[in-house]
This record gives C-alpha cells, structure tokens and sequence, in this order.
C-alpha cells in the first residue's frame, strides 16, 4: 500500500501529469503507426492521428511550461527545437509524395518520439 | 574536565590491559564489561548470547569469529541491543545485534568510538548515534530495520565510510540535525522511502555513496553547504514509471481499436 502510495504521489505537478499523458499516447500513436506501415486500416489511421496530434499539444504545453520556470536559455531553445524538428520530419516524411522510399524511416522516427517522451517524463520527475 | 578524566583513564588503561574472554572467563558479555578496566580487550568467542549490553568505560569488544557467528539479541527488548554512554576511546568489532525495538548500536554521548565489521538487522533501527561526535562506523551492515539503518541525530564530525544499510523499511542512512560528518563509499540500495537523507545538517561531505532502487536516492532538507560529490543515485521511480506508462500506453492502443471497430460495425 505504501509503495503504490508513494508511486501515486510522483504526480503531484502539472508538467509530470502531462507528460506522462503524453508517453501514453505517443505510445498508442506508435504502434498504431506501425500497424499502419503494413497496410491502411481506418480505425488504425485515426487511432494514430488522434493520439499523435494530442502529443503534440501536449509537446507545445510542455515546452511553454519550461520556458516559464526557467526562463529562456540557448540549450533549452536548441533541445525544445530539435524535438519540434523530430516532429515536423515525420510529418513532412508521412505526407511526401513518394511514400514508399518514406516509410523506411517512418519507424525509426517514431521510435525517436517515444525516445523523447521518455526524457520528458524523467526531467519532469518532481524530487 | 570529563574529557580529560576520560583520556587520562583511558591512557592509564592501556599500560596495563588485559584480555577478557567470554564464555571462558565470564559467561556474559556485560560480566566482562563490568568487570574490565579502562583499555582492556574483551574477545567474545563465537555463539548467542541474550542480554542488553551497555559500555561506559573506554574498552574494546571483538568477536573472535566475525559477525555471522557471533549473535546478541536482547534480553529487553525495549532497549537496545548495545549501548555506548557517556565514554570515549571504546571498540566494538565483528557482531550481529538483532531484535531490539530501539537499535541494534545506540551511541549516546559518545566520542571516538569504532564501529568496524558489525551487523545490526530486524531492529527498529540498525546503528543510532546521538549526541555522539567524532565516531567511526565503517564496514558495518544496517539492513532490514523498520525505521533506519544508520540513524545520526545531533552528531558531528562523524566518519560514516564503506557501511551498507540496505533494504530498511524507511531511510538508508538519516543524518538529523547533523554537522560536519563524513558519508562516504557507502551502499544505501533498496530502502523503502530515501537512500540517504539530510535533514537540518550543514557541512557534511557525502561522496562515492550508492543509492540505487530506493524511493529516492539522496535527499536534503533545510540543509546548507554539504558536499555532494560522485554519488550513483538511481530511483524506483524511474524505472517503474516509463514501464507503467508504456504498459498504459498498449492498453490505450487496444481499448482505442476495440471501441473504434466497435462502432464501425454499428
């Protein structure tokens, strides 16, 4: 009881609460993602656009919650910037016109998402 | 001038020490402690022995075979298993303490004392230091106590090297009101609540200390210009939490596809 008492208890500031929001859905989006590369599905589409898109809110209020408790500094810039740069060439793969070549590093880009969720929700670990 | 009557005792004893043997010339150890002079040796022989130990006079107590041979459980158990009082220059080697609703070790007023190679497991606490300054502890096992392993209430300048005080039911190593102490390469894995914690204690130096799978790993509170250096800290949290998560995250991709084929099918 105490145990779950004191993991429970982790979640006591917004930007954990968030970002552990956050690892959940990229995860959905991810391996919705993957059952996407084998073929189209349409629940599987929505699945991954829902839960990709509700990252990305959360990736922009996380950023907006960092910039506010410790101001703006160049490396926050540059990590904040290269997450967005992570997000925006997925994007920009899933949409190019030659799909196929494109596909190939869909993957590995979604699996550098859940990569950086994961560092969101242990910087965001209050001690 | 206690200090100095003490130090004078204490040298006028070891001009003339003697060896003390238990079971051989006393059947208890509190026999042979009362009954030693300043600076003898007293050698426990390897066995359990029931009863509460307290030392008021400068001596030293070894086992002759190490601490998993050598067991005291208390005869009370609401005392500690070993109490050291109001003395300086005393020696206690190569002992397990286990059973006491107290501690294993209470050190209470008490100066350069070593603690070396002494086990103290299933007390309340394993090792208390109080009011006690300039103390070594070092290759002692504090482990599976219901509150603390190494307990340092209003003690100073106390030397806290290569000890364990693992999987204790609250804090590893606790420091309360605590100056200028000296935590070092010791092992603090597995307890429930913190590692180690600091609580309204200055100027210690913490350093080369493992903390790993507690709730926290090293822990200050009101606590000013201690030395925090190349310490392992890795806590429960970290693990468990991206694994909880991920796990929810499975969940969510399944319940998302259930519900959605659900009402494609409607």
């Amino acid at each position: 009881m105490h145990a779950i008492l004191s993991f429970f208890s982790v979640f006591s500031t917004l930007p954990i609460i968030l970002a552990s929001i956050g690892l959940v859905l990229a995860t959905s989006s991810f391996i919705s993602g993957l059952q996407l590369v084998k073929g189209a599905n349409i629940s599987e589409r929505k699945i991954h656009r829902i839960n990709g898109f509700s990252t990305m809110i959360l990736y922009l209020a996380l950023a907006v919650f960092y910039f506010l408790e410790n101001g703006i500094g160049v490396w926050g810039v540059i990590a904040w910037l290269l997450g967005f740069f992570v997000i925006f060439l997925k994007l920009s793969i899933v949409h190019a016109k030659n799909k196929r070549r494109a596909f190939k590093y869909v993957s590995w880009l979604g699996g550098t998402l859940i990569v950086i969720w994961l560092i969101l929700v242990y910087i965001n670990i209050p001690l | 001038m206690l200090t100095v009557a003490l130090e004078f005792l204490s040298f006028a004893g070891s001009l003339h020490a003697a060896t003390l043997m238990v079971p051989e010339n006393y059947k208890k150890i509190q026999e042979a402690v009362d009954k030693a002079a300043p600076g003898d040796t007293i050698m426990v022989s390897a066995g359990s022995y029931n009863e509460n130990i307290v030392i008021n006079k400068p001596l030293s107590i070894k086992s002759g075979k190490g601490s998993a041979y050598t067991v005291i459980r208390p005869l009370v158990k609401k005392e500690p298993v070993l109490k050291i009082s109001d003395t300086a220059n005393v020696t206690v080697a190569g002992f397990t303490m286990t059973g006491s609703d107290i501690a294993g070790i209470q050190l209470l007023n008490a100066r350069n004392v070593l603690l070396s190679g002494d086990m103290a497991k299933q007390n309340v606490n394993g090792i208390i230091l109080s009011h006690s300054d300039n103390n070594t502890l070092t290759g002692n096992e504090a482990y599976l106590n219901s509150y603390y392993g190494i307990y340092l209430d209003a003690s100073s300048g106390n030397k806290i090297i290569k000890n364990t005080a693992d999987a204790n039911n609250d804090k590893g190593i606790f420091l309360s009101h605590s100056d200028g102490n000296t935590i070092q390469d010791n092992v603090a894995n597995r307890n429930r609540w913190n590692g180690i914690m600091l609580f309204s204690s200055h100027g210690n130096t913490v350093s080369d200390n493992s903390t790993i799978g507690n709730a926290y790993g090293i822990v200050t509170s009101n606590s000013n210009d201690n030395n925090m250096i190349s310490n392992t800290t890795l806590p429960n949290i970290f693990i468990i939490l991206p694994i909880v998560l991920i796990y929810l995250g499975v969940m969510s991709y399944l319940l998302q596809k259930t519900i959605l084929r659900l009402m494609h099918r409607s």
